[in-house]
């Protein structure tokens, strides 16, 4: 659709330019009225990006039925065959959506770092923008300049205003994100370079070298090219999403991490390796991930089951939440892994709605645990009868941690599980441990730092979650609770977008002739592959 | 069907707004509190009346709530289902439920969170109500989890005593293990049926999709979430914990509804519970030992509400042996007559702690039949009811079940038929004299506490006495009916019960009358054999009051394991190996620390190093292909 002006970009630019503007009253010598301004305007600019894309998916959705598609392309190297692509579909609204959400809140919540000022705003907005970019580009370059782009602005925060070991964190995650990110950008090289031979020779007018679309739909790298590219692709996803053995920076850097930034990182950056491995690996390595599919899904329910196993173990509430949500995405990894229209589906939909109840955790215990001045759980305790509100918002967002029906993460876990049953029943089942665990370690922090007889806290401010903050937090359990009992919306947005990535996977696996330059993803692609491997058998016949 | 559709959305709308009411108004006033969340209670039980009058044998209403999880070729809405079997658990639920309500104005009035409280009980009432009319498996587990949700709520209701709030959390954590056994189950039917309603997968049809092997872990598996939510071994022991929360919570979802649960599950997915004939049997041998145990280990118990809890598992045994044995109106005829004489007991029990200022233990109580006539009457017609003497509740579905066993069909078990009838008999002996011995303990003799016992307000004594007429007439009630009680959506029973003579009635009530003289004898008669009795009996006595030391077995067997393998996997999995550097010991922590230094460094460099070379190699080469 074409509106005359690139509204996608925009979405993008929006908290970028925004973000910017704020490094001004960062040096400014009046910090506290500056923070406060900046505050404001942060909060305009972060619901504006929010109205802006809401907008345009409205705009884009235009008939009931037909897809949901947004494109934008304009030149940036063409000689290189890179272009400033990006595409909002079902699958990057869904994400692109949770991260306006999340920025929102974690923007529009009161407590922050002591020592940022205006500093934390801009670097949240820019933060948002990067993030937003990564769902948003098509083009692997751009997707790669954004994706190692959002890195920057968190580890900046974390650096700035972190924990005492905020340097080794910063430095740890910086390291396993790089390892993962260099043989990625290998790999990008490597497929822009063969892409712009292989679609020279068809003599099109624009060579989309390094759009994932184009690509898919050639066909033109073979099994071994398949895996090592695939396998340089995936290894930089896991590190980001974690995928289990992979973690390690994770519970160091949401340790150190300021409550707002590690809410931020958790709640979004794991989901870009989430939707970097649905957006970018099914299509361009189909073959690949067929073959790594059993491996995948082990390594999900592996992950379901071991992040759960030692969440158990965890006394610090943060480290708690840092491996709950190794656990929570382990349930995406194995969703993606089955390939099924209904478990992807379930994936995507588990990953946004992990991102909204793990901001909320975040932002709830941090409240807690300023106000007690401890993060260890077994020092605290009888806390429920003291701050009733705190109480009410965290059995909320515990119950949907435990993916109790009529939560959105039910919806989510319901369908990976339905739906991977189909491919890995065995696989399935390991991940069914954590269920059970699951129930076990939300239920015993709570407990820790809730029930029993109450304490005499240090701190003995008796204040419980004020206006806003209960704003932010009720603005939140409304959408989880929402999400659960009405998902109807969002998973019939989310499903076409899957089942044409599925198709462009099964498609590039099953017919070479089919290969088109730039097929736009559209309503016609209407390819239902109930699995990747019925779509091999029948093209082997 | 139009306006069953309002009325059967109002069963369920109802509570779930009056648990809004009940909390937001009650916080204010805390009076009324009580009275929405009764008000609404009843009105969905009203309407539960209108559409049980109108439902007829076999006819059914649907509601549709919201589309839920449908999309593409998935479609899972959110619909209620009302038939003659889901009315049964309706009424119940909504009937005892209304008078557990009113009877809680009285108990909680002087409790400061009574708002909260309300607020609980109504939700765990609406909970309790989409799982009965949900009508495919999801919308049955939103309910399933609702209930399981409200218990632990309720259950640590006290949640300042740390043990209380345990307590709940245990009692969670085992229902969530029997949960996963409901989810392999709705995983396999999807795989393998394309369908979860409830309807369709009650057709042959859709069952024989059912391969021999998935049928079999299909049936094992809904079991499996029966016994979590219906306290069998090995996940019961989490319902004589549960005895922490108030005690109309006791009686409410510990006694009349949330544990029979997984009875009523039994019954409206008998056609896969059929399926393979292992199943039945697993389920009626699971049930035996576990109503033995129960049986057995309230013979030893002192504190009221224990010895109520136990006779509560044995008697949820007693409701599997007859899905054992493939009777599930039989069951569910259980599940109704012990909902009455139960919930009258645990009511009694409470105006009993509450008459004697939170006392439990009936070693300090005696003699209480003075002090509070009614209450005694009632818990001494329950106890009758329970015990299965002849005009009473109980004797009905008791006697029913123990025909059901006699005639089983099932290849598996006909030859240990005999075997298990007898058993069973033997147990009913038993719980008549744990019951009689409870009430002679409690009402009968002189008073052994200290302060003045005292009868419960009216509030309190007209809801125990409805529960008390009803576990007399019960029974009478649905006696006849007992084939045509919910013949519609259940198999039929063999008809040859109600109709029998006067001399096969009493015979019908020997194991209680037996069970009873027996207490009376020992109790009131001749208390010093009893004194020679135990010390004959000393170790069994033991082995009975520790439950059988089922917590403890499974405390080795799993909890302890469990937090070892979480301990190995945090400290030397992830610590050492996965996180590398961070929580070695002591100097080692300093080399590791200056070594990963190094190397890090050496990986910067590196980094930097490749992106150089990635960057001249990927213009060298682009600069040669343009």
């Amino acid at each position: 659709m074409d509106i005359g002006w690139p509204p996608l970009s925009f979405v993008i630019l929006l908290p970028l330019i925004g973000g910017l503007v704020c490094l001004g009253p960062w040096f400014a010598p009046e910090r506290d009225a500056a923070s406060r301004l900046c505050r404001t305007w942060s909060l305009v600019v972060s619901s504006l990006t929010l109205a802006l894309l809401l907008a345009v998916a409205q705009g884009g959705m235009g008939a009931p039925d037909v897809l949901l598609s947004v494109s934008e392309t304009r030149a940036w190297i063409p000689s290189l065959g890179i272009y400033w692509n990006l595409t909002l579909d079902g699958l990057s609204l869904a994400f692109t959506l949770l991260t306006c959400v999340v920025s929102l809140a974690v923007l529009a919540w009161s407590a922050r770092p002591a020592q940022a000022g205006a500093g934390w705003y801009s670097l949240l907005l820019i933060g948002q923008a990067t993030v937003l970019g990564a769902f948003l580009a098509t083009d692997l370059v751009v997707f790669y300049c954004f994706f190692e782009a959002m890195l920057l602005p968190m580890l900046a925060a974390m650096a700035l205003w972190g924990g005492p070991r905020r340097f080794q964190a910063a430095l740890k995650f910086l390291l396993y994100t790089m390892v993962g990110s260099v043989m990625m950008f290998l790999a990008i090289l490597y497929i822009g370079w063969k892409g712009l031979g292989v679609l020279a020779t068809h003599g099109a007018e624009t060579i989309f070298a390094f759009d994932v679309t184009t690509l898919s739909t050639t066909k033109m790298l073979g099994p071994d090219e398949q895996l090592w590219l695939g396998l340089a692709f995936l290894i930089a996803f896991a590190v980001k999403t974690p995928i289990v053995p992979l973690h390690g920076w994770l519970p160091e850097a949401y340790r150190e991490a300021p409550h707002g930034t590690a809410a931020f990182t958790a709640a979004l950056l794991g989901k870009v390796g989430i939707y970097g491995i649905i957006r970018f690996a099914m299509p361009l390595f189909p073959g690949f991930m067929l073959e790594a599919a059993p491996h995948l899904a082990a390594l999900g329910a592996i992950g379901v089951a071991y992040g759960a196993a030692v969440a158990m173990a965890q006394r610090d509430v943060r480290s708690l939440l840092a491996y709950s949500s190794v656990s929570h995405l382990g349930f995406c990894v194995l969703g993606i892994a089955a390939a099924t229209e209904m478990a992807v589906t379930g994936a995507v939909f588990q990953a946004v709605s992990h991102g909204l109840v793990t901001a909320a955790l975040f932002l709830v215990f941090g409240a807690i645990t300023d106000r007690e001045g401890t993060r260890d759980m077994d020092s605290l305790g009888g806390l429920a009868a003291r701050i009733p509100v705190g109480a009410f918002f965290l059995m909320v967002f515990s119950i949907a941690a435990v993916a109790l029906p009529l939560t959105s993460s039910f919806v989510g876990e319901f369908l990976v599980i339905i739906g991977s049953w189909q491919a890995f029943p065995q696989w399935t089942s390991v991940a069914l441990i954590g269920v059970v665990l699951g129930a076990v370690y939300t239920l015993t922090a709570y407990l820790k730092v809730m029930f029993g007889p109450e304490r005499e806290p240090a701190t003995a401010s008796d204040a419980d979650l004020q206006g806003g903050d209960v704003l932010v937090l009720g603005a939140l359990a409304a959408l989880v609770i929402i999400l659960g009992i009405f998902p109807q919306g969002a998973l019939s947005s989310i499903s076409p977008a899957i089942e044409v990535q599925l198709a462009q996977a099964a498609g590039s696996v099953e017919d070479e002739a089919k290969a088109q330059l730039r097929a736009p993803l559209s309503a016609e692609v209407t390819v239902q592959p109930a699995r990747l491997e019925s779509a091999i058998a029948e093209s082997s016949r | 069907m139009g306006s069953g559709d309002l009325r059967l959305s109002l069963v369920v709308l109802a509570p779930a707004l009056g648990a809004l009411l009940s909390y937001v108004i009650g916080r204010r006033s805390p009076k009324l509190s009580g009275v929405i969340a009764s008000g609404a209670v009843l009105v969905s039980f009203l309407c539960s009346v209108l559409l049980w009058q109108q439902v007829g044998a076999t006819g059914s209403f649907t509601a549709t709530l919201s589309s839920w999880i449908s999309f593409g070729d998935v479609s899972l809405p959110l619909q209620l289902y009302f038939d003659k079997l889901s009315a049964v658990m309706c009424l119940v639920v909504t009937g005892v439920g209304f008078l557990i309500h009113l009877y809680s104005i009285g108990y909680m009035a002087h409790d400061e969170s009574v708002a909260r409280f309300f607020s609980y009980l109504n939700l765990f009432v609406a909970a309790m109500l989409v799982l009965v009319l949900g009508k495919s498996l999801p919308v049955i587990f939103i309910g399933w989890e609702g209930v399981g949700l409200c218990s632990y709520l309720l259950i640590g209701f006290w949640f300042a005593n740390t043990e209380y709030a345990k307590a709940g959390r245990k009692a969670f954590v085992m229902n969530r293990i029997g949960d996963v056994g409901f989810i392999v189950a709705m995983a396999v039917l999807y795989t393998q049926c394309g369908t979860l309603d409830v309807v369709e997968l009650g057709q042959g049809s859709v069952l024989s999709k059912l391969p021999a092997g998935l049928a079999f872990l299909a049936g094992l598996s809904l079991f499996v979430a029966a016994t979590g939510k219906s306290a069998q071994i090995p996940l019961f022991t989490w319902l004589p914990d549960a005895m922490a929360g108030p005690t109309p919570v006791s009686a409410l979802i510990h006694a009349a509804t949330m544990v029979t649960a997984g009875i009523y599950l039994m019954g409206r997915m008998h056609g896969i519970v059929e399926l393979d004939p292992a199943v039945p049997a697993i389920i009626m041998w699971v049930a035996l030992v576990t109503s033995a145990i129960a049986a057995l280990t309230a013979l030893a118990q002192n504190d009221i509400k224990k010895v109520l809890a136990y006779s509560t598992v044995s008697q949820l045994g007693f409701m599997f042996l007859a899905v054992g044995a493939g009777q599930y109106a039989i069951a569910l005829c259980h599940v109704v007559t012990h909902a009455f004489f139960k919930a009258c007991l645990f009511l009694s029990a409470g105006s009993v702690i509450h008459g004697c200022h939170h006392e439990q233990d009936m070693r300090r109580m005696g003699g209480l039949a003075k002090a509070m006539p009614i209450t005694a009457i009632c818990y001494g017609v329950a106890t009758l009811a329970i015990a299965g003497i002849c005009p009473f509740a109980g004797y009905y579905s008791k006697h029913a079940i123990l025909g059901a066993i006699s005639g089983t069909t099932n290849p598996l078990l006909v030859a240990a038929a005999p075997f298990i009838g007898y058993a069973a008999t033997a147990i009913a002996v038993c719980t008549a004299f744990y019951m009689a011995r409870s009430f002679i303990m409690t009402f009968l003799g002189g008073y052994r506490g200290e302060g003045h016992p005292h009868e419960a307000p009216l509030v309190m004594t007209a809801p125990v006495g409805v529960l008390a007429l009803l576990s007399v007439i019960g029974g009478f009630l649905l006696v006849h009916p007992i084939t045509s009680f919910v013949t519609g959506p259940l198999p039929a029973t063999a008809g040859e019960h109600g109709s029998e003579g006067f001399v096969s009635l009493l015979i019908g009530s020997l194991p209680g009358l037996f069970g009873i003289a027996l207490a009376a004898y020992l109790f009131l008669v001749a208390p010093r054999e009893k004194e020679l009795l135990r010390r004959i009996f000393s170790p069994v006595e033991k082995l009975c009051g520790g439950k059988f030391y089922v917590d403890e077995i499974l405390q080795v067997l799993v909890v302890t394991p469990c937090r070892k393998i979480s301990g190995i996997a945090f400290r030397a999995v992830d610590q050492r190996i996965v996180e590398g550097s961070g929580s070695a010991l002591g100097s080692v922590t300093q080399a590791v620390g200056e070594l990963t230094c190094r190397i890090t460094t050496g990986q910067v460099t590196t980094y930097v190093l490749l992106m150089f070379i990635a960057a001249a190699a990927f213009f060298s080469v682009f600069s040669q292909v343009r």
